[in-house]
């Protein structure tokens, strides 16, 4: 037996659900809402749960993870509840929740999390001034700039980093959803249902594509791809460079890799962007500072590393450092804090979508 | 004398001739005996039809009619204002249904149908034959409407009444008038306080000159006939003169050594033997409680002015013509132990609830706890699958959910949980429950089979609800007051029901004659009930039905005469024995015992009388008809049904 909370509806107005408490109990969201199944049906129940304040149901639950924020229940509530609003607001409470160390909470709360900002900033701007060479001035080497083994040793410290967050999260997570006895399966049918969701889920966003409203669909889907391009293309960049520095050849491959995949990403990223800005749906009437920061991060992650594949084939030296500099800061920001902004979706909504798939 | 009666067959536009073939029924009844001419017609209610019938009967001096068509029900009043336009006697008019009782009944089978209208016709042609031309009787009627029950439809009943011109008395059982109204506060939609709106109607009352107002009296006798009504009502002492005015009053109230449970407060608080039932109640002179007082004579020594204690209970007549019973409700009381009701001492009933949000000052209380968090509990006592009480009151859901608003606005801080069954906030009501949500309030559902568990957690009561929505799980909540939200059950008036003989339903509340079309008559003519007293209403309710009352009592006296339905029961002296079985058949005591020519009959009081029949088969020496149904009509009309029908 639960008691009921009624701070709790407060509290998640402060992640962006404002009108939650209008909500009479109808079911139309439910009803309306593409991705609701039989044996899964939200966001009534999240919502009747945030109404209550069950704040020990929100925590063990995948639902907020299975919506796509379609939207069709905020248009549809005849409360004008935003049914759709409160899913994206328990995911941004459920990151803060899962987080290590109450890390998170520097990111979230109000003045604190502007000083966490300004120090990480602060930190990268320093980092590049301290570990600078002499970059060459004739012609564009990015070696030059920062040392391979700078790069090699800065990427594998904070990679490790990432990878520890991320599992001790995902193990938070794990926990918090309390899978039962029943639910433990074997190793085979965790690979089949990783096989599945991989394929069926994140790389197709088969899901997603059932929103009625077709435009963020694509836009994500191409950031995705795009992204994954980018992220391949500077991987392979950097291992060419440490396993055939003289094999100038090969880089043609990451080259092209990245130039294609820029586009898409650029196109994705722009969308997001230019709604949130606008406010142009009622999907992007309200963003959280973390969406913001993810957002303009990613923006400028793939503007910048972009340009860097363009400005390759130019003459223009000091730009293509400065830019460089400032890719690596803003990389160095985004890697360093996806456990805990709206990125962290990366790893928590596969992940959701994968337990998901065993309870079943 | 040769008869010469007319008969018309309608088509109905079908409804009827589609089944009865109305030409071999008019070939079947044209040579009937006393049949002058018979005819088939397409509407004959048209109003083309209605100028042949009236140019037939002035041609052909036509001495009847019938008119072989729909229900009575329908068109009897258009086919009698025929023939009396036509010089008849509309008595002489007889209506056969042969669309309800026949063509829509045997659609199935033309051919019998047809024999059937045949039938029904020739009994309606020799019911004409036998008809005696009736008169009504007009009587005069009192200028004089008693309207029982000083609450807010009385008092807005009484306001429109003498503004017709009728003289009106209103009569009040306790000492003050309002009724429930003031111990309300802010009222749904409006905000307005009730005490307010009485006090609107209290001013506008003595501006009339032809209201009599009679507070502390009860009705305890009801005789007569409609427009001619004689009550008899009781009126207690109030002890006090109508000019009081005492400069120590306030130290009358300090030093009355009485102290008895306040009403007004739903025993909250305690009130003195010298009482105002609130601080600017009407009339605004205080009374003495005769019940409770010691005559300790305190309040005579400070003003001996003021008071009177050689005042008796008065007895008086009133005539009137008309009446209306606007008697109200009180909250239904849960019973001991119901959700903890007289248990724990943090639960209480909505109403009592109102008024300690009345008495308290700044901060909510209640047994000096401040108070955060309520539990309001809908439907306590309503809607009961097995208890008395079947019957939703329709206001509770409204009045808890703009208390929840009020709460909000007045304390801000104070979190209200509304465990209900369902939400009837009907109308611009639903506005109040939208704000309520959105004020952030919780609203959990319970089924009826599993209503929500009052119990003792320590210090605090605790109140566990199986949530219909969230999957009918347990829910805890911790308030610090429960509040049942009680709905109405008709306010005890000293069997005002059994005065007046006016039925009450089940659920005990006054009954119309039909709850949509005569929504404020009773089955006694001239007897109207409004407000509360009839079901459950909101004050909007209630007034709506209080000037419909008026409506019907202004209608039924306007004219200063009546005019009586004729048709009602006749006694021939010659035949009565007086047995006495007419008598104790009667439901409406139309029948009374007289003395004629030394010999004991039985008379019929036309006012009273319905012609319901009742009394005809039970005289043994066949004293009795109805008008208008005598014993040779009836007859006529068995024999003209019985009369074989060539195929």
């Amino acid at each position: 037996m639960e008691r009921v909370n009624p701070d709790f509806s407060e509290k998640i107005k402060k992640y962006g659900a404002f009108d939650i408490s209008a909500c009479y109990n109808c079911g139309n969201c439910t009803a309306i809402c593409p991705l609701s199944t039989e044996d899964n049906s939200f966001p009534r129940k999240m919502v009747r749960a945030t109404v209550l304040g069950l704040e020990n149901k929100i925590a063990s639950s995948l639902d907020p993870w299975l919506c796509y924020y379609c939207g069709e229940c905020s248009d549809t509530c005849p409360r004008d509840a935003d049914p759709g609003g409160l899913m994206m607001a328990l995911r941004r409470y459920q990151i803060r929740k899962f987080s290590v160390g109450r890390i998170s909470d520097l990111f979230y709360q109000g003045f604190s999390s502007f000083w966490a900002w300004f120090v990480l900033t602060l930190l990268g701007v320093l980092g590049i001034f301290f570990f600078k060479n002499n970059p060459d001035m004739k012609e564009i080497k990015p070696l030059s700039f920062v040392s391979l083994n700078v790069l090699h040793d800065g990427g594998i410290i904070l990679f490790v980093f990432l990878l520890v967050v991320s599992f001790l999260q995902l193990l938070l997570m794990l926990k918090s959803i309390k899978l039962t006895k029943k639910d433990g399966i074997g190793i085979k049918a965790y690979l089949n249902s990783f096989l599945e969701v991989f394929f069926n889920e994140v790389l197709s966003q088969n899901k997603f594509s059932k929103c009625e409203n077709k435009k963020r669909y694509t836009a994500h889907l191409l950031l995705l791809w795009g992204f994954i391009g980018l992220f391949l293309a500077t991987i392979t960049v950097m291992l060419f460079d440490f396993f055939f520095p003289a094999n100038e050849g090969i880089r043609i491959i990451p080259k092209v890799l990245g130039l294609i995949s820029g586009i898409p990403s650029l196109y994705g990223v722009s969308f997001f962007l230019w709604y949130r800005l606008k406010k142009a749906d009622k999907y992007f009437r309200f963003s959280h500072h973390t969406d913001w920061i993810f957002i303009i991060l990613i923006f400028f992650a793939i503007l910048s590393g972009y340009l860097l594949d363009i400005l390759r084939w130019s003459s223009a030296v000091k730009i293509y450092y400065f830019t460089f500099a400032f890719h690596l800061i803003v990389v160095f920001e985004l890697i360093l804090t996806f456990p805990f902004t709206k990125f962290a979706h990366v790893m928590y909504r596969p992940f959701a979508l994968l337990l998901a798939d065993i309870k079943k | 004398m040769k008869r010469r009666i007319g008969v018309y067959i309608c088509h109905c536009g079908g409804n009827i001739s589609d089944y009865v073939d109305v030409k071999k029924v008019r070939e079947a009844v044209k040579d009937e005996e006393g049949v002058f001419l018979a005819k088939t017609t397409v509407f004959a209610c048209s109003d083309s039809s209605q100028k042949e019938i009236i140019a037939d009967i002035q041609e052909n001096n036509l001495d009847g009619i019938v008119v072989a068509s729909c229900s009575p029900k329908l068109h009897l009043h258009t086919f009698r204002s025929v023939a009396e336009r036509a010089g008849l006697n509309p008595y002489e008019y007889v209506q056969v249904n042969i669309r309800e009782q026949d063509s829509w009944a045997h659609s199935d089978n033309p051919e019998k149908a047809t024999e059937k209208a045949i039938r029904l016709i020739r009994a309606g042609i020799k019911r004409a034959i036998e008809a005696k031309p009736l008169t009504p009787n007009e009587i005069p009627v009192i200028n004089g409407v008693a309207v029982i029950g000083g609450g807010a439809a009385g008092m807005r009943a009484a306001i429109e009444l003498s503004d017709t011109g009728l003289n009106v008395y209103l009569i009040e059982k306790e000492h003050f008038l309002g009724g429930r109204i003031p111990q309300w506060g802010e009222l749904f939609e409006t905000n307005e306080r009730g005490e307010v709106l009485i006090e609107r109607l209290y001013k506008e009352i003595v501006k009339r000159n032809n209201i009599k107002i009679f507070t502390g009296a009860e009705v305890e006798s009801f005789s007569g006939c409609v427009g001619n009504f004689e009550l008899g009502v009781r009126i207690k002492p109030r002890f006090v003169k109508r000019d009081f005015n005492c400069k120590d009053y306030e130290k009358i109230l300090k030093e009355c050594p009485v102290e008895v449970e306040d009403e007004f407060n739903f025993g909250l608080t305690k009130r003195k033997a010298i009482y105002k039932s609130y601080e600017k109640a009407f009339p605004e002179i205080p009374a003495i409680d005769k019940e409770n007082c010691t005559r300790c004579g305190i309040c005579e020594k400070l003003c001996p002015e003021s008071f009177d204690f050689n005042q008796k209970e008065e007895k008086l007549n009133l005539r009137v013509g008309a009446v209306i019973l606007t008697t109200g409700f009180s909250p239904y009381e849960p019973k001991e132990g119901e959700f903890g009701y007289g248990k724990f001492n943090s639960v209480l009933t909505l109403q009592q609830f109102r008024r300690l949000m009345e008495l308290s000052n700044g901060e909510l209380s209640y047994n000096s706890k401040k108070i955060k968090n309520i539990a309001f509990i809908y439907c306590v006592g309503s809607r009961q699958k097995d208890g008395e009480n079947k019957y939703c009151s329709r206001y509770c859901c409204t009045a808890a959910i703009h208390t929840s608003l009020l709460l909000k606005e007045k304390y801000n801080d104070i979190k209200s949980y509304h465990l209900f069954r369902d939400i009837r906030t009907y109308g611009k009501q639903e506005i109040l429950y939208r704000d309520s949500c959105k004020n952030g309030d919780i609203y959990l559902k319970f089924d009826e089979s599993n209503p929500p568990i009052v119990e003792k957690n320590g210090v605090d009561v605790s109140v566990k609800i199986k949530d219909i929505l969230t999957d009918g799980e347990e829910i805890e909540i911790i308030p610090d007051l429960v509040v049942l939200v009680t709905g109405m059950i008709p306010r005890e008036n000293g069997g005002l029901e059994k005065i007046f003989k006016v039925p009450v339903g089940r659920d005990k509340f006054f009954s119309e004659i039909h709850p949509k079309l005569r929504p404020v008559e009773t089955v006694i003519n001239g007897v109207y009930i409004a407000g509360t007293g009839q079901g459950p209403k909101n004050l909007t309710e209630t007034i709506l039905s209080s000037l419909s009352s008026v409506a019907k009592a202004y209608s039924l006296l306007s004219s200063g005469t009546l005019k009586l339905e004729p048709i009602v029961a006749i006694i021939d002296e010659e035949k009565c024995e007086w047995c006495g079985n007419c008598d104790e058949v009667c439901v409406y005591d139309a029948i009374e015992k007289k003395s004629e020519n030394g010999k004991e009959v039985a008379v019929i009081n036309e006012a009273l009388c319905k012609g319901c029949g009742s009394c005809v088969p039970v005289c043994e020496s066949r004293a009795i008809e109805i008008k208008g149904y005598t014993n040779k009509e009836i007859l006529g009309m068995i024999d003209g049904i019985l009369k074989e029908v060539n195929r």
